[in-house]
């Protein structure tokens, strides 16, 4: 919205002239983050009260061995406000025309609906294993990768001009990507499956998937500035392909900056969550936040090309899911045995008799090791 | 590589083995009671390609008795190519059928030095309600303890020895064990003690003495509520010099941690 009172009412010669403010990305994303930040801090506690009231609480898992007592009278679908918060404040500091900025947004709140709908069916039915099967969230996540997929592909909808670029699978970090045609929908697909669920999984402690969630929304807004401002991308050579005449050119993704503000304001919505939610949490995001978080960070990863990078700044992401993966195809359903005590890796952390505070500290610093490996991935390609 | 090939082959053809094992999982909801037509179904749902369907068939035997199948359990528990689980649950079955035969003991030795630690786990758990007061199985576990790095096998082996518990040894291992180390293994000393204390009045006092001095504190104790909820409750039965209640009803109270075969199938 600030970006289109610059666009309408500034004027160079004016009173007005300070409006080019808005127009500068980098100042615009700091004011998205303290925007999202300041009304997830606002709206929660309102939130909490209402959801108090209406006795939706946490449906937490009750391992025998543990006393999780405590988060099931904690308030639940706190991603609510914080996809809320994201939502409303990419609307007033991005391009709302910016399709980088539509798509994202999109895939985030079909994301956030899917948890809606999840949370729903466990506070229905009373019990954390009774929401939707693990079958048809499979199922919705890759449908709703496919549909981001399709969109970018297709010459109609995709805010990527370089057909090069759009076609190509980016799952390395390197400067080149895969060319692999309509197959990348597949790819795409399995991809925002990935980044969903692994979300998802590491949403099992007080602010355990906030901070690095956080910290991967920073990275790609760096990624998401530098690949749509031309000089920057060209210098760090990101998407060189020859062009007719066989001349190797960097491209850049014009356009791509906005989401860097709509990244800024995720991660100050994961900042404002993290004032309620860190240890002992006063309220839970459930699957509605969870989802919708991996849904955004996976739409942001793939509208900028830089799947890999998710890959590398979500690390922490990536060993919970991984740890679920071994445990369940590899141990019990290829060798009939389980391979780690526990899975995901924060309950086997947990089952070792490290304090929750301690575990969620831990796999943040992991995270911000791992954000610091990925944005040194921006010359080191 | 036959028990992988084997799961491959299920996974290939997922369909048709979800129809069976539907039907096992059918027949463990139902069936209480062991006549020849249930026997000659689990019979041939052992026969099963899947893990799965084997392993409810295995507590199909538990559940409805068939004492004509409790020689599985211990065929099964020795068998190398059987699945972990399997044999996991075919070990903690063993006790629950009651099966004490020369034979049984022995697989359930062997199965200590099992490479798979549910099963070691299980094994020493087995056998200390199969072998109660056993001081011969006393040093084994006690040698065990002292090797054993996996922290479900150390938990079975500590709830174990609470079972066994004779010997000076035995306290003297569980106390050292209760007062560091992993959360689990210190609230599984501290209840095996306080068993200890039951059946052996002349350990009553020293086991009391131990609980009591517990540090409370320690990370993951302070944040795990349930074991400081046993040990001050633990510290609030023996409260001027009153003794412990019995072996049975503490085990009954505080050791219901597992009942595995209970729950889903690949539990």
């Amino acid at each position: 919205m600030f970006y289109l009172i610059y666009k309408w009412f500034h004027d160079p010669d004016s009173l007005l002239r300070f409006l080019r403010l808005f127009k500068s990305q980098p100042f615009r994303s700091m004011c998205a983050a303290v925007t999202a930040f300041v009304l997830v801090f606002v709206a929660m506690p309102w939130f909490i009260r209402l959801m108090r009231r209406r006795g939706v609480s946490e449906q937490a898992r009750h391992y025998s061995e543990l006393d999780f007592g405590r988060k099931s009278a904690v308030p639940t679908m706190g991603g609510l406000i914080l996809l809320g918060a994201a939502m409303l404040s990419s609307f007033l500091w991005c391009d709302p025309a910016n399709r980088f900025v539509l798509l994202a947004l999109a895939v985030g709140l079909c994301g956030g609906l899917l948890g809606v709908v999840d949370d729903v069916a466990k506070l229905r039915h009373g019990g954390s294993d009774s929401g939707l099967s693990r079958r048809a969230k499979y199922v919705a996540q890759t449908a709703i990768g496919a549909g981001l997929a399709v969109a970018l592909l297709s010459d109609a909808v995709s805010p990527i001009a370089a057909e090069q670029v759009r076609y190509s699978a980016y799952f390395l970090p390197v400067k080149w990507g895969y060319t692999v045609g309509w197959g990348n929908v597949a790819l795409i697909a399995v991809f925002m499956g990935v980044s969903t669920n692994s979300v998802n999984l590491t949403d099992g402690m007080d602010g355990l998937a906030v901070v690095p969630s956080g910290l991967v929304f920073l990275v790609l807004a760096v990624f998401a500035f530098v690949i749509g401002q031309k000089d920057l991308a060209t210098f760090l050579q990101f998407f060189p392909y020859a062009d007719e005449s066989g001349v190797v050119v960097n491209h850049c993704l014009p356009g791509a900056g906005e989401l860097a503000v709509l990244c800024c304001a995720g991660a100050g919505a994961c900042a404002g969550f993290l004032w309620y939610n860190a240890f002992p949490a006063t309220v839970m995001m459930g699957d509605t936040g969870s989802l919708a978080l991996g849904a955004l960070l996976g739409a942001a990863a793939v509208l900028i090309r830089q799947e890999a990078i998710f890959v590398i700044a979500g690390g922490v992401f990536i060993i919970e899911i991984g740890s679920v993966f071994i445990q369940d195809y590899i141990g019990l359903k290829l060798l009939g045995r389980r391979i780690f005590l526990r899975s995901p890796v924060h309950s086997s952390m947990l089952h070792r008799g490290v304090s929750e505070s301690k575990v969620t500290v831990r796999l943040w610093l992991l995270s911000a090791a791992f954000a610091v490996v990925a944005l040194a991935m921006l010359k080191l390609r | 590589m036959g028990l992988i090939r084997r799961n491959i082959k299920v996974l290939l053809n997922r369909r048709r083995y979800k129809t069976e094992l539907a039907e096992a999982e059918r027949m463990l909801r139902s069936v209480t009671e062991a006549t020849d037509g249930v026997a000659d179904d689990i019979r041939a749902f052992l026969g099963s390609d899947s893990w799965e369907v084997r392993n409810c068939a295995v507590k199909v035997i538990a559940r409805t008795r068939c004492e004509a199948l409790y020689g599985v359990l211990a065929e099964k528990l020795a068998e190398p190519c059987e699945a972990g689980i399997v044999r996991r649950n075919c070990a903690e079955l063993l006790p629950v059928v009651g099966l004490r035969t020369p034979q049984v003991v022995r697989a359930l030795r062997r199965a200590l030095r099992d490479a798979y630690w549910e099963v070691r786990a299980e094994a020493a758990r087995a056998l200390s309600e199969l072998c109660e007061g056993s001081a011969e199985l006393e040093g084994e576990l006690l040698s065990l303890l002292a090797v054993e790095k996996n922290l479900e096998v150390r938990v079975a082996v500590v709830q174990a020895l609470g079972g066994l518990g004779v010997s000076r040894d035995a306290f003297g291992a569980l106390a050292g064990l209760a007062a560091g180390g992993r959360w689990l293994v210190r609230h599984q000393a501290s209840v095996a003690l306080a068993e200890m204390g039951a059946r052996r009045p002349d350990l009553a006092e020293d086991a009391a003495d131990v609980i009591r001095n517990l540090d409370l504190l320690a990370e993951g104790t302070a944040t795990t509520s349930v074991f400081r909820r046993h040990i001050l409750e633990l510290v609030d039965l023996t409260a001027g010099g009153r003794p412990f209640p019995s072996a049975a009803s503490l085990r009954r109270r505080y050791l219901h941690l597992k009942q595995g075969w209970l729950k889903g199938n690949d539990d």
